[in-house]
């Protein structure tokens, strides 16, 4: 599996959506079940996940997935 | 790490298409995210889904309420409850909503009608935000008077619901014990600390349906923090998910308690699990156990068989070995703690485990659901497993000196509260045994019968009866009239009550006193309605309940009344129960279950080889 592939299906299952409905240009503006709460959810399941720390000022405000794979990125995770 | 999980896209496909393995498969849930992702899938999945057929699971209604953000808890006890065969349906309340939700009675929680409450704690339940802990003085006034607060709530929601009421202990966050720098006033602030949390343990002696879980120090073995302080200031989140799990795996023992689905039974084998070595091959002076490393360890293992045994938990050997060799080194082995008569019955033999365990719970009469297995082998292990999956199976392995805590799990074994019956149960079920060789001496059944020399005692419950007789209500499933008719606090209403009776039942014999074995729930009034009776499986096929029945008409007809209601709910277990109804008419469908009536006139006396006796109700001080 793709480490792409791999961020869409933790964001999906956190969000108990089907994996094909998250996209990279998607986010708590597109889908109405990513709510505060589950973007906290989603925090701590990728840090569990990649074995990282987020400063939450970071991740407060990341609109998209893609935007997420951004922060990753800089984190030195796989893209 | 893939994120594919197998588990949850079983469930997710069992929307669509049942799957009757996926209930085994939630065992292989290990990660937090993925556990509480499952419990998420499986709110609102009916069980038949998942289960195989016949799986027969237990409803419960179970509540969250906190004093903070606990996403995580429901669906992970979700995922814990459905594993200990209970289908839960879990409410949880708005944030910070504690004490509105227990106090007002027309709350969601009060409209839910739970059976368990968990009601969740931080510190912010006894502590203001605001509070200083480098100024104690007033501190212990102000927290004492939210705790209170607290247990007033508390009582009132007990005052009108049925169910239980969970509390917890609470930690004290590490950035409020580090603003204290003196070492001398530390150590007063955890005084302080303690002294509340020991306040907080002793509500659940207010009423026997608060119970308080000791949280505090659940979390001295956890090696996570209690706190992220980030999920805390961005979200209230006052435990980690760690913590969460934690509280979710004791706060599902105890719902697994009160649902009656606790383990009764322990089958353990001998060789490399109640001692080291192999007794056939190394001798009985050569087996490990006792003295030091990793004796020590098998010790340890036997004295916590040994604590189960005295709390009311059934042990029994289960051992490919010689019979005469096992007999001799039980009876002779100056290192065991465990002796022969804490076994109900030692099985050593060349046969297949699982038969053997088969034929160990016909004997007793249990259900294979009460079981758990412990053995080192992994061939037995997989067997039972294979043939008999309703048995938990734990498989000690690896360094002896885990063996203990893993028999220990704290989900097997939990009980609200262990009564008298519980301490003398091995030597009840050996007094049974005894009782099984005498009647095969006997002629006839009816001669054995009349030789017994039963005698049945029914009085009104008081304070020695009550705990049993709250137990009896809550683990009898084969002769129960009317299945989870009553909660443990109904039971304890039926005793308090005037218009309503709860009378127990005890049996004794030649081979001595079983105890209080019966319970019967009773509305009286111009004619009387039983709405519930249960008798322990221990006392089947004497005509017990006969005479019980003919105690009630003595009691009614001497009350003036003329007939006798019972109101009996079949079910897939309770078949025994319908005996007693022999000579009653049905009369229509109430409250869920059959109405059945019988003229008090024609009720039979009691069988001739019962002497019913009545004790003196004398007002206990």
């Amino acid at each position: 599996m793709s480490a792409s592939a791999q961020l869409n299906e933790l964001v999906a299952a956190v969000l108990a959506v089907p994996v094909t409905s998250v996209t990279d240009e998607d986010g708590p503006a597109t889908l109405p079940e990513w709510t505060s709460l589950r973007h906290l959810e989603l925090v701590v399941t990728l840090e569990e996940a990649y074995g990282v720390s987020f400063a939450f000022e970071e991740v407060r405000s990341v609109p998209t997935v893609g935007a997420l794979r951004a922060v990753l990125a800089t984190k030195g995770c796989a893209r | 790490m893939s994120k594919d999980n197998p588990v949850t896209a079983r469930i997710r496909a069992a929307r669509e298409n049942a799957d009757p393995g996926v209930l085994a498969a939630l065992d292989d849930l290990v990660g937090f995210a993925e556990t509480r992702d499952a419990g998420r899938l499986l709110d609102g999945l009916a069980l038949s889904r998942i289960a195989p057929p016949g799986h027969r699971a237990r409803p419960l209604r179970v509540a969250v309420v906190g004093t903070f953000t606990a996403e995580n808890v429901a669906p992970l006890l979700r995922v814990e409850l459905v594993r200990a065969g209970i289908d839960p349906t879990v409410l949880v309340t708005g944030f910070d909503q504690l004490m509105t939700q227990l106090t007002d009675p027309d709350s969601e929680l009060a409209r839910f009608g739970p059976d368990v409450t968990l009601c969740l704690l931080h510190d912010g339940a006894l502590m203001p935000m605001t509070w200083d802990p480098t100024e104690l003085a007033g501190l212990a006034d102000l927290a004492g008077s939210r705790l209170s607060a607290l247990a007033g709530a508390v009582a009132e929601f007990g005052s009108r619901s049925a169910g239980a009421v969970v509390l917890n202990t609470v930690a004290l966050p590490r950035g409020e014990r580090r603003k204290v720098v003196g070492f001398a006033e530390r150590a007063r602030l955890g005084a302080l600390w303690r002294d509340l949390n020991v306040r907080l343990l002793g509500l659940a002696d207010t009423s026997p349906s608060v119970h308080v879980l000791d949280l505090e120090a659940l979390l001295t073995d956890h090696d996570a923090a209690l706190r992220d302080e980030r999920l805390y200031r961005f979200a209230s989140m006052a435990w980690t998910p760690g913590v969460e799990r934690e509280y979710v795996r004791e706060a599902a023992a105890l719902c697994r308690a009160v649902a009656g689905r606790a383990r009764k039974l322990v089958v353990v084998d001998l060789d490399n699990t109640l001692w080291g070595g192999v007794l056939g091959d190394d001798g009985p002076h050569g087996i490990e156990v006792g003295g030091r490393y990793p004796g020590n360890c098998f010790t340890e293992l036997q004295r916590a068989l040994v604590a189960l045994r005295r709390q009311g938990v059934l042990l029994a050997v289960c051992s490919k070995n010689e019979p005469a060799l096992v007999e001799q080194v039980l009876a002779t082995h100056p290192e065991l703690t465990v002796q022969p008569e804490d076994f109900v019955t030692t099985v050593a033999n060349w046969g297949r485990k699982d038969e053997n365990i088969r034929q160990i719970v016909a004997s007793l009469n249990l259900g294979l659901d009460s079981v758990v297995f412990v053995d080192d082998s992994s061939f037995e292990c997989a067997l039972v497993r294979e043939q008999l999956p309703e048995v938990a199976v734990v498989q000690v392995a690896g360094d002896p000196s885990g063996h203990a805590l893993a028999v220990l799990e704290p989900g097997l074994f939990a009980t609200l509260a262990t009564t008298a019956t519980d301490r003398d149960r091995t030597a009840l079920y050996q007094a049974r045994a005894r009782r099984e060789e005498f009647a095969a001496s006997m002629s006839s059944p009816a001669d054995y019968l009349a030789s017994l020399g039963l005698r049945v005692t029914v009085s009104e419950a008081d304070e020695y009866s009550l705990p049993r007789l709250v137990q009896l209500g809550l683990r009898t499933n084969q002769f129960n009239l009317n299945p989870r008719a009553h909660t443990e606090a109904d039971t304890l209403a039926y005793a308090a009550d005037p218009d309503r009776l709860l009378l127990g039942v005890e049996v004794e014999d030649r081979f001595g006193r079983e105890g209080v074995v019966s319970a019967v729930w009773l509305r009286t009034g111009a004619e009387w309605t039983v709405t519930n009776m249960v008798m322990s499986c221990r006392v089947f096929s004497r005509g017990v309940e006969h005479a019980v029945l003919a105690d009630l008409a003595e009691r009614a007809a001497a009350s003036g009344v003329s007939a006798l209601h019972a109101l009996y709910r079949p079910g897939e277990r309770n078949r025994a129960a319908s005996g007693l109804l022999t000579g009653f008419q049905p009369v229509d469908e109430h409250e869920g279950a059959t109405r059945y009536r019988v003229a008090v006139a024609d009720v039979p006396p009691a069988p001739a080889w019962i002497e019913l006796c009545r004790k003196e109700q004398t007002a206990h001080v």
